[in-house]
């Protein structure tokens, strides 16, 4: 699919596949696009950061390739491996192709200069594992990276990654320099566990998604919940978004929302009473405390809400 | 535009957003491919290029608002006003209130010109370009007139980098004023960042362990003598687990809470972090350091009545307390960092505790946030509780800090 047009085609597209939002998101993800440069996007779990780089590639058709961060991670686990294994059996394989060529060979000089000259058979492309990163670079068609959690991984990650976002080539000593055909467009997410780097941000164009509003989130729930009646739903998101200024130790998402809302329909319920609450409320919750606190003061103001 | 948009740059960076040359490019590229005619839209792709963290975004709206809507007289006889008010306010900080005010007879909603702008034309139906271009006169136009940036320019100073430089040196055992506490605050963080990332460089390495031959070999018995599989000799680093003794009355409070904030931003360096605060009695707050943000914890420990925080501190009650209910709980993995000036008002030091504690624990460290020559003076007990400990160090200024983070870190 084409380039979007605009913000409000971003909108639109978006819309289409039933994600909803407004121009505060789409405007960056439409300069993103144009721009050719990496969005980082922060904001509390659940509100649909990595969902972004899901619609982004649903929306121009592109594949999606994803990187998920994790304490530890390298760049062997990143951007490319040699299949040691691969070469190894292919080597017991031409074995006595090997022997052949170097049977014409006269001194062992001879025979490696031989054997140096079929090196570049051993260190191909064929015997690389590419890992995500690579595989974005490599990639003939434009494709969409995601490198969710970028928090969780370590510092040093965070430095190499710059070094690929910026130009978005790869030296490989075996093989050179390898630049991406097409740049791939890439999303970061991060849950704000560890300051990223300045660098990093520098870099990138920035996105904060916060919970959506009261209308907002009643359109999501009604996107996202086939057979759900409009009261219903906005006395469910009215519930949650009171519970959202609480201040509670896990605060739902908007998942949770969805999530809560199915199971609304699927037990049939036509509105929200305390015997449905208590029944319910742990598809919501998902903290004890919270939900102790919930039923015992919260249940009356926020269901008047 | 580009000119003005350099001096929204330098208005943002006056209200403490960090906004480097590069970004001010990029949102002048924005501006190339964003649809200007939206307020939102333009909005939306400033602070997409301008702004990086969450906590500038409010500074970023409010100087928007400031820049994009106040309008001074159309005539220009307000450009002539000098602009000496702004110039020198005795506090540095750039007085941009008074331009406001000024500006405010003239407030006229950016939308209004840009609504007319658009209508007018919008009637030729015209090309793209045209549109933009237009607007962009439009825009020219319009901020020409806006003094506030004019204003912002010239009293631009450079904002915050001072304190950052010398924090290694600041005494940190006296009374601060709370902007000093913010930038120490984020020395600290970059210093915790640093020793972490040392740390953890440790742990790449021995990630990455060199083959051990013999085992390939063994391995590759079962692979016709072929090493199909490199066994790799990993070099074990095992974490730690930090255990924080921390007096917080009020004599040691103003180092204490640099020290905890520090152990806040290295707990996940340990197997476990857990920390206990003290006056005349010891208080876990481990959990409450994974459940809320740091300044919030500091304030509310004011309020802890467990935690007695304008009592006298006792040490030997303490340790005791400590002693009896937590002793079990320590391991030759643990290592115990007790942050207290030694002086126990004259009660009991009970300095056997610690010797028993000393026992069970991989290493104690006991910092100090008094100067050397004070130790022992008056009611200090220093040399009581030193011999109990591996490392007794000063810890008075982000220097010694970073030694102590090094030391646990290490250790």
């Amino acid at each position: 699919m084409s380039a979007f047009t605009s913000a409000q085609d971003v909108i639109q597209r978006f819309e289409a596949q039933d994600y909803v939002c407004g121009p505060d998101l789409a405007t960056p993800v439409f300069l993103m696009e144009r721009l050719e440069k990496p969005l980082l996007v922060e904001g509390p779990p659940g509100v649909g950061k990595t969902e972004i780089a899901k619609m982004l590639a649903g929306a121009l058709d592109r594949r999606l390739i994803r990187l998920q961060c994790y304490e530890g991670l390298d760049e062997s686990k990143a951007l490319y491996e040699w299949e040691y294994t691969k070469q190894l059996l292919y080597t017991q394989m031409l074995k006595d192709r090997i022997g052949e060529l170097l049977n014409q060979t006269e001194t062992l000089g001879n025979a490696v200069e031989t054997l140096n000259r079929e090196d570049s058979a051993f260190f191909s492309r064929h015997f690389l594992l590419p890992r995500p990163l690579l595989e974005a670079i490599l990639a003939p068609e434009p494709v969409v990276l995601l490198v969710d959690e970028i928090d969780r991984s370590d510092d040093e990650f965070e430095s190499f990654l710059l070094e690929v976002l910026s130009d978005f080539q790869v030296s490989i000593p075996e093989l050179g320099t390898l630049t991406a055909a097409r740049r791939p467009l890439v999303v970061l997410t991060s849950n704000a566990n560890r300051n990223l780097s300045e660098a990093l941000r520098r870099r990138c164009l920035y996105l904060y998604i916060n919970y959506p509003t009261l209308e907002q989130e009643i359109r999501i729930v009604l996107c996202k919940t086939p057979g759900i009646d409009e009261d219903l739903a906005n006395q469910v998101v009215r519930f949650v978004q009171k519970i959202r200024t609480l201040n509670m130790r896990k605060p739902p998402s908007i998942a949770e929302t969805i999530d809560w809302a199915l199971a609304l329909v699927v037990l049939n319920a036509q509105h929200l009473s305390r015997d449905i609450l208590s029944s319910t409320l742990n598809v919501l919750m998902k903290d004890r405390e919270d939900i102790e606190r919930i039923m015992r003061d919260g249940y009356h103001d926020q269901a008047a809400g | 535009m580009i000119k003005r948009l350099v001096e929204f740059a330098r208005l943002l960076r006056q209200s403490g957003v960090r906004v480097s040359m590069a970004e001010t490019l990029d949102a002048a590229e924005v501006l190339r491919h964003a649809q200007v005619t939206e307020r939102p839209a333009f909005k939306a792709s400033l602070r997409a290029t301008l702004v990086k963290t969450r906590e500038d975004i409010p500074a970023f709206d409010e100087a928007f608002e400031r820049f994009f809507l106040v309008q001074v007289g159309e005539d220009g006889e307000e450009l002539d006003d000098p602009c000496g008010e702004t110039e020198g306010p005795p506090d540095g900080q750039p007085d941009l209130d008074d331009a406001q005010d000024e500006g405010e007879q003239d407030v006229r909603p950016f939308q209004d010109e840009q609504g007319e702008a658009v209508a007018g034309d919008g009637e030729g139906d015209p090309a793209d370009g045209d549109e933009t271009e237009e607007l962009e006169g439009e825009l020219e136009r319009m901020l020409a007139r806006v003094q506030v940036g004019e204003q912002a320019s010239e009293a631009v100073t450079e904002p915050g980098t001072q304190p950052n430089q010398q924090a290694e040196d600041v005494d940190l055992y006296q009374e601060l004023p709370p902007g000093d506490v913010e930038n120490l605050y984020e020395a600290v963080e970059e210093l915790a960042r640093n020793l972490v990332t040392r740390k953890s460089l440790r742990f790449r390495k021995s990630r990455h362990g060199r083959v051990d031959i013999k085992k390939t070999i063994q391995r590759s018995f079962r692979t016709g003598n072929l090493p199909f599989h490199i066994i790799y000799r990993h070099r074990k680093i095992k974490k730690n687990e930090l255990v924080v003794l921390c007096d917080v009355s009020g004599s040691v409070w103003e180092v204490a809470r640099f020290f905890i904030k520090l152990v806040h931003e290295m707990q996940n360096q340990f197997s476990r972090a857990r920390s206990f605060l003290f006056v005349d009695r010891i208080n876990e707050v481990t959990d409450e350091f994974d459940r809320r943000p740091f300044e919030e914890i500091v304030e509310h420990m004011k309020d802890d009545h467990a935690l007695n925080f304008f009592g006298l501190s006792d040490f030997g009650r303490a340790f005791y307390q400590f002693h009896d209910e937590h002793l079990l709980t320590l391991s030759r993995d643990t290592v115990l960092v007790i942050l207290g000036d030694a002086r126990t008002n004259w009660f009991d030091p009970q300095d056997w505790v610690l010797g028993e504690i000393k026992g069970r624990v991989h290493q104690t460290i006991w910092l100090n946030p008094e100067p050397v020559q004070y130790w022992d003076t008056d009611d200090s007990v220093m040399s009581r509780y030193s011999p109990h400990c591996d490392h007794v160090l000063e810890c008075r200024n982000l220097a010694q800090l970073q030694d102590v983070g090094e030391l646990i870190l290490r250790a």
